[in-house]
């Protein structure tokens, strides 16, 4: 496997690019804020005729140990033993329906030697649960997914994903890698902690929630936040909901993607099924470095391979939390695999992957998810 | 230096004093230092926001917590302060650590001595003893214990008491302790034992009644044997008419009387649920043979027709008790006949389904005679009742038969039905399921008498017939009987002397009565069978006996005795009933 790392600026620095191969993958995690995303796409699918694009919009680009804002990082891979193809799916031709546009996905991507799938979705009106058990329906079990749901900084307003030479929202886009010798690692961690009492869910249609113990949700949100209210949605990410229900034995997290005053109502990134208990969650900066190391540990060890290649995929809502300390756990997962390992990725509104390699694929928050690559 | 920096950068800044040149070069410091404070702030005031609410939250779950906890017990201790019965709770040592009111209620001590106190203190058996055994405290060798026993109270009384406990476990399985509950039963033990006392009284009383009946039945039956007998050689005498017709009477009323002998006999055994049914092979067209012969007569002299209608593919040989089917047919039969006074009186026996050998047998039977009427339908199935209280005077009858059959069809598993029509008929049938047997019958055609004429027949001639008998009466019918069926025979008034007579004579047979002076039927046949003479052995030996039970029935076997007639006789069944004995003898 080779790889090419580059932090891209400007529009400018495509062509201070020198690779010495010729990459089959483009892996590009782009700023809402860097200016010129589609001419630096489409200048790039021009110049690498042959090589595959697929990225998406950030709440912060991870490159290294480095975790930046207004950039793209850029990395080019030319893998020897593994095939590629990427396939996309438009939400608006899916009726917006999540579960249908996975099992779309999933169906293109279908074949012999397929092990894994890495997917990058639209991060705002995607239910990101439904997408995965859609991934999931019809594909054999051995085959791997992970991946995570674009960012727009904080500001939840706009997301996209990069996809052969098309910058586009509303879509998902899938790598497919197809191999008999490519060893997968992957790992999903998060840190936070519960508190307070325990709630029951007693309305909510799929990922909106209306009512927790009978009372207005939004109302106990915002009183929780306090002077941050005025800050909704962005400020939700600092309260997750800890969920268990009769799937979710051990609870999964949930983050807040939008809210509507007049229903009262908070719009999560993954179901909050009515009759399902959840607790707030709490975050401490040290227990989140910790967890990303975790997260680390338990992907390295899922494999013997040296690991070459590593995407880490976190959620915005530990970037708030950690702010200046945030290049604190990038580096955490660095330490543990070493540094003969690439690293990318960038802050999502949403990570999808196991638990670990027992568990079946799922939708997170708040953790770190790792997905790593070895030929 | 910025005027926005946080206070405490503020502070530092002017305590440090640094000159303006440094503070430009290290101005993005600053700034990220300030960024730092400022969230920290906004980060403390977040989390002592979160730690008011949550506090609240916390506070206010409490208190519900605490207000549901206060209802519910509030309930729990109104609930066992208001229930009749006794609840407890017991340490692991057997003291008391709960009692609910009705303690004090039952046992006279307060509930306040108690607590902390072993139980056995206040639970004292019948010599006043501790009652420390009710309870394995050591080995705590159960999970429940329920038992009821005699305990005395504060007042030195005895109260019944029905005690149960359960182990009260922990979540990790360690015993706690124990819950239980103590009911007073004395009411009901009382209640109890009066009973039992009353059921013993009641079965004494019923047994007295029993052995009343049957001890009666059998006094009644031996002199009646005589009369039947007498009244049946006198008219065999060519009697003048006028005597015949007192003849008749007396013939009549005689069986009239054994009949109802034998119908209180059988209601009592059917009441008391001594009855048996038998389960032996047995020839269906026998029964209807012997139906035909036995009211022949007695329609001919009515000018009635009595017809039995068969369906053709019945087979002929059922597994069953005969002897009940026969009773049931009979008294139907004859009750037709009896309320007939012109047609017919039909007995047509149907097949409705086979399932392998099982048969469903419908048995219809219907007359033309004066019918019921609606409202008395249902009377007539009760014991001693007939339609009218003049029906006894007009036509005889005890009034039992059909309450008989009745039972005997239930106890059967069927039902007698009844249809009728004031002045037209009555049609009475019932279905049984009979179970065809493989046994084939050989009997049947030999046992084809001609009834008529059995008295000239000379099938009984020159036969030896030993007859043991010490009723001087019996042995004068018996003479007279088998006389005139040119028997050879030899009466021996007891057992002993049967006996003798056996051993020097050869007989064709033994008629051997089972009660009777020096020495019993039963002992009597055991010996002749023992005795050396070879031909004893097996000769049939025939208990004639008015002791009918199942009983006798069973123990004929053990002595050896073949088989059972009844007394009284009726002198055609006796001539038929040797004769296919004797006959049997010989195919042997």
């Amino acid at each position: 496997m080779k790889i090419y790392q580059h932090k891209i600026l400007h529009l400018e620095d495509l062509d201070k690019m020198d690779l010495d191969f010729i990459p089959d993958v483009f892996f590009l995690f782009a700023s809402p804020t860097f200016i010129g995303t589609e001419e630096f796409v489409s200048k790039l699918a021009d110049k690498f005729e042959n090589a595959n694009l697929i990225g998406c919009s950030t709440a912060g680009e991870i490159l290294g140990n480095e975790v930046m804002d207004s950039t793209i990082a850029l990395t080019a891979v030319k893998f020897e033993k593994t095939k590629l193809r990427i396939e996309e799916v438009d939400l608006v031709s899916c009726n917006l329906d999540s579960f249908e546009a996975g099992k779309a996905i999933s169906g293109k991507l279908k074949g012999p030697d397929l092990r894994h799938i890495f997917v990058l979705s639209d991060g705002l009106i995607v239910n990101g649960a439904e997408l995965v058990k859609g991934l999931h329906r019809d594909l054999d079990k051995s085959v791997s997914i992970t991946g995570g749901l674009a960012g727009d900084c904080s500001n939840f307003e706009n997301t996209f994903v990069i996809s052969g030479n098309q910058v586009a929202s509303k879509k998902i886009v899938a790598l497919g890698l197809y191999s008999s010798e490519l060893s997968i690692g992957f790992a999903s961690k998060g840190g936070w902690d519960s508190f307070g009492i325990e709630r029951l869910v007693t309305k909510s249609t799929d990922n909106v929630l209306y009512e927790l113990d009978g009372q207005p949700a939004l109302d106990l949100y915002k009183s929780f936040l306090g002077e941050l209210a005025k800050d909704l949605p962005g400020s939700g990410l600092l309260f997750p909901l800890s969920m268990r229900d009769e799937d979710n034995q051990i609870p999964v997290v949930r983050t807040i993607l939008s809210i509507d005053e007049k229903k009262g109502s908070l719009t999560f990134a993954g179901n909050i099924p009515q009759g399902s208990y959840v607790r707030l969650m709490k975050a401490n900066i040290d227990r989140i470095i910790g967890g990303a190391e975790q997260s680390a540990v338990i992907a390295k060890n899922s494999t013997k391979d040296q690991h070459q290649l590593a995407f880490l995929i976190s959620c915005v809502g530990r970037r708030l939390v950690m702010k200046q300390l945030v290049e604190e756990e990038v580096e955490a997962v660095n330490e543990v695999f070493g540094d003969k390992i690439y690293t990318t990725g960038f802050y999502s509104y949403g990570e999808i992957a196991p638990f670990d390699k027992f568990s079946p694929c799922t939708l997170h928050n708040q953790t770190m998810t790792i997905t790593t690559f070895s030929e | 230096m910025s005027n926005n920096y946080h206070r405490l950068l503020k502070r530092q800044l002017k305590k440090i004093d640094l000159d303006d040149g440094t503070l430009d070069l290290i101005t993005p410091l600053l700034r990220l230092v300030n960024d730092a404070y400022m969230a920290y702030d906004r980060d403390m005031e977040q989390v002592e926001n979160v730690l008011e609410i949550s506090s609240q939250e916390l506070f206010q779950a409490n208190q519900q917590l605490k207000n549901s906890v206060e209802s519910i017990s509030g309930q729990l201790s109104k609930v066992a302060g208001n229930i009749k019965d006794v609840i407890f709770e017991m340490d692991l040592n057997g003291n008391w650590s709960y009692l609910n009111p009705a303690w004090r209620k039952l046992t006279g001590y307060m509930v306040k001595d108690c607590l902390g106190k072993p139980y056995y203190q206040f639970l004292k058996d019948d010599k006043g003893n501790d009652f420390k055994d009710l309870i394995d405290l050591k080995t705590h060798n159960f999970s429940t214990i329920s038992k009821s026993f005699k305990s005395q109270i504060i007042t030195g009384e005895y109260k019944w008491l029905d005690f149960s406990l359960k182990v009260i476990m922990s979540e990790d399985g360690k015993i706690e302790g124990y819950i239980g509950a103590i009911v007073d039963i004395s009411k009901i033990k009382e209640t109890e034992l009066a009973l039992i006392e009353a059921k013993e009284k009641e079965s004494m009383a019923n047994k007295a009644k029993d052995e009343f009946l049957t001890t009666m039945s059998h006094e009644i039956r031996t002199p009646l044997n005589a009369v039947i007998g007498i009244s049946h050689l006198l008219i065999l005498e060519n009697p003048k008419m006028e005597q015949m017709e007192n003849l008749s009477t007396l013939k009549h009323s005689s069986e009239h009387l054994l009949c109802l002998v034998n119908d209180i006999l059988d209601f009592n055994k059917i009441a008391s649920g001594q009855l048996e049914l038998e389960n032996r092979d047995f020839n269906l067209n026998q029964v209807l043979n012997g139906l035909q012969s036995i009211f022949h007569n007695s329609a001919k002299e009515k000018d009635i027709r009595l017809l039995v209608k068969k369906d053709t593919s019945l087979p002929k040989m059922f597994i069953g008790d005969s002897t009940r089917l026969s009773q049931i047919l009979t008294n139907l039969v004859s009750n037709a006949i009896k309320f007939t006074e012109e047609g017919k009186v039909m007995v047509d026996i149907e097949v409705l389904g086979v399932e392998g050998d099982s048969y469903l047998v419908e048995f219809v039977i219907s007359d033309t005679g004066i019918g019921i009427p609606e409202d008395k339908k249902d009377k007539i199935f009760l014991s001693f009742a007939q339609a009218n209280s003049d029906t006894t005077r007009k036509y005889g009858g005890t009034g039992l038969g059909l309450a008989i059959c009745k039972r005997l069809l239930e106890i059967m598993d069927s039902d007698l039905k009844l249809e009728s029509q004031v002045g037209k008929g009555s049609t009475f049938s019932f279905k049984l399921k009979l179970q065809r047997s493989g046994v084939t019958d050989y009997q049947e055609d030999a046992n084809a008498f001609d009834v008529k004429s059995i008295h000239e027949q000379d099938n009984l001639k020159g036969t030896r017939i030993l007859v043991a008998e010490d009723n001087k009466v019996n042995i004068m019918v018996i003479e007279k009987f088998l006389s005139k069926w040119q028997v050879d025979f030899d009466i021996a008034e007891n057992g002993l002397i049967a006996l003798n007579k056996a051993m020097e004579n050869t007989y064709d047979m033994i008629l051997m009565d089972l009660q009777m002076p020096v020495m019993n039927g039963f002992e009597a046949s055991k010996a002749i069978r023992e005795s050396n003479n070879p031909l004893n052995k097996v000769m049939p030996i025939y208990a004639l006996s008015a002791s009918t039970g199942m009983d006798t029935k069973n123990q004929l076997g053990k002595y050896g005795i073949d088989g059972l007639i009844c007394k009284p006789f009726n002198p055609t069944e006796l001539f038929k009933t040797l004769t296919s004995i004797l006959q049997q003898k010989y195919v042997q």
